[in-house]
């Protein structure tokens, strides 16, 4: 059953993931990302990891997807009601993709990389929760203090100014 | 004109006309986008029913983190809209997509603090969990409005006394927070300038017609449903009854049991959708930079102020 459903969401991960680079309307390519990331999110959760998936779906497909997809609205369009791109850059694009297919292709074949036994789902978010106030303190708490520089940079750079 | 007893049928009839009718496809809508986006609405919101319980034998997917997974699969409505908005290409449509955008993202922050504070108080976010700790079945002892030092244990005395609300009381401003915040998250009035009829024709859904549309609608409702059996469930003892033992009177006991828990899950929930029917058509409708105003620098403030508080209330009394 696992194997199947891999199968399926692996494919519908490819399938919408090639539409999204290949289509011209930007508005779509937007939103096959989502569908593709909401597919992520299903690989996790046939994998038992909940809380990622979760963390998936909130953080990617309901927070950077809609401010994404927000700021294509606010664009403007072309005279048959679309926003169209094409492809630029396609050396450095190349290059970008061969460096993470042979990143990924080192990391599957690094035998000290692998699959840890699965923590349960009622024990997932304790563990992550000690371990984040534990272990990774100092990496979560750099990691809240650069949200909040940003947050504060984002309003004071949306501030009207009025000495200009 | 009404159907049925006091209009009861009214809705189903109302069903039944829209689905008879056209479904309607503007020639210049862009039409993939403009077929899906109720869709994703109506799955959205639906498929956040999937982790409630209803009785204490009764519950949804069993998720270690049900509230989480909630608010997170909820929040993809927005999506729909968005699709709903875009695809429609209306300037009605966009404008109330691009509104409704605003207000759900900007109002989704206290709702999301108000509901950590109760976590935070019950040390789960499995949504059974949360309702057991509330009432006659709790493992843990539960003492008059949670002040430990007072002695006054109402474990057994169930019932009201050990509802979320009365155990930390401070919890009362975070029901409003959340209840405010559940408001605007369903585009109810007085937060519903995304379709607000007299500047912006329908809103978003300005050019559905037909099964379509009857999906927006009722996606409100069920979303209205949605946060109502939350709230109830966080803060107003989920399935719990409210009644209180007294002495040889076993109340709360006898009204406990499976239909009895359905029920008063139900008539709570129902009475909070009977408020939220009750201010749509009792205040008027927020200006928009009200809208912001209120949800950045009063509610937003509030909400951390409470979970800051929620935190010490744990340390000290629990």
């Amino acid at each position: 059953m696992i194997e199947l459903l891999t199968y399926v969401f692996g494919a519908l991960i490819v399938v919408s993931g090639l539409a999204l680079v290949f289509t011209n309307n930007l508005i779509h390519a937007a939103f096959l990302l989502a569908f593709c990331l909401l597919n992520v999110a299903g690989f996790y959760v046939i994998h038992h990891a909940n809380f990622l998936a979760i963390v998936q779906i909130l953080i990617y497909a309901g927070g950077i997807l809609i401010l994404l997809a927000f700021g294509i609205m606010l664009t403007n369009r072309s005279e048959n009601g679309k926003v169209l791109t094409k492809n630029h850059l396609l050396f450095f694009g190349l290059l970008c993709a061969v460096g993470m297919a042979m990143m990924l292709y080192a990391l599957i074949t690094n035998p000290k990389t692998g699959t840890i036994e699965a923590i349960q789902s009622v024990e997932q978010v304790t563990q992550i929760g000690m371990r984040l106030l534990t272990q990774y303190i100092l990496a979560f708490e750099l990691i809240a203090f650069l949200l909040l520089v940003v947050l504060v940079g984002a309003a004071f750079t949306g501030k009207k100014s009025y000495d200009a | 004109m009404e159907v049925g007893p006091m209009g009861i049928f009214q809705t189903v009839a109302d069903l039944l006309k829209m689905l008879q009718k056209e479904d309607l496809i503007p020639k210049a809508a862009d039409r993939p986008i403009f077929l899906i986006g109720p869709i994703l609405v109506f799955v959205a919101i639906f498929a956040g029913f999937s982790v409630l319980p209803l009785t204490s034998e009764t519950a949804g997917a069993a998720v270690g983190s049900g509230v989480f997974l909630l608010l997170a699969i909820v929040s993809l409505d927005v999506l729909g809209i968005l699709m709903a908005g875009w695809g429609s290409n209306n300037k009605f449509s966009l404008f109330g997509a691009i509104r409704s955008i605003a207000q759900i993202i900007s109002f989704e922050i206290p709702l999301g603090l108000s509901v950590l504070c109760v976590v935070i108080l019950s040390q789960s976010m499995d949504l059974q969990e949360i309702s057991r700790q509330q009432g006659v079945y709790s493992e843990t002892p539960i003492y008059l409005f949670g002040i430990r030092s007072s002695g006054v244990s109402v474990t057994d005395l169930g019932g009201i006394l050990s509802w979320n609300v009365v155990r930390s009381p401070f919890l009362i401003v975070g029901f409003l927070i959340f209840f405010i915040s559940g408001l605007a998250e369903s585009n109810r009035a007085p937060f519903d300038l995304p379709e607000s009829e007299s500047e912006l024709v329908g809103g978003y859904h300005t050019e559905y017609s037909g099964f379509r549309w009857g999906i927006f609608m009722l996606a409100e409702y069920g979303m209205m449903l949605l946060m109502s059996i939350l709230g109830v469930i966080l803060f107003f003892g989920g399935w719990n009854t409210p009644l209180i033992n007294v002495g040889t009177l076993r109340f709360a006991d006898w009204t406990m049991g499976v239909y009895w828990e359905g029920f008063w899950l139900m008539a709570k929930a129902l009475m909070l959708v009977f408020i939220q029917i009750w201010i749509r058509w009792t205040y008027p409708r927020l200006r928009v930079d009200q809208l912001m105003s209120l949800s950045w620098k009063y509610l937003t403030p509030f909400a951390l102020l409470l979970v800051f508080l929620s935190a010490i209330w744990r340390l000290l009394m629990f």
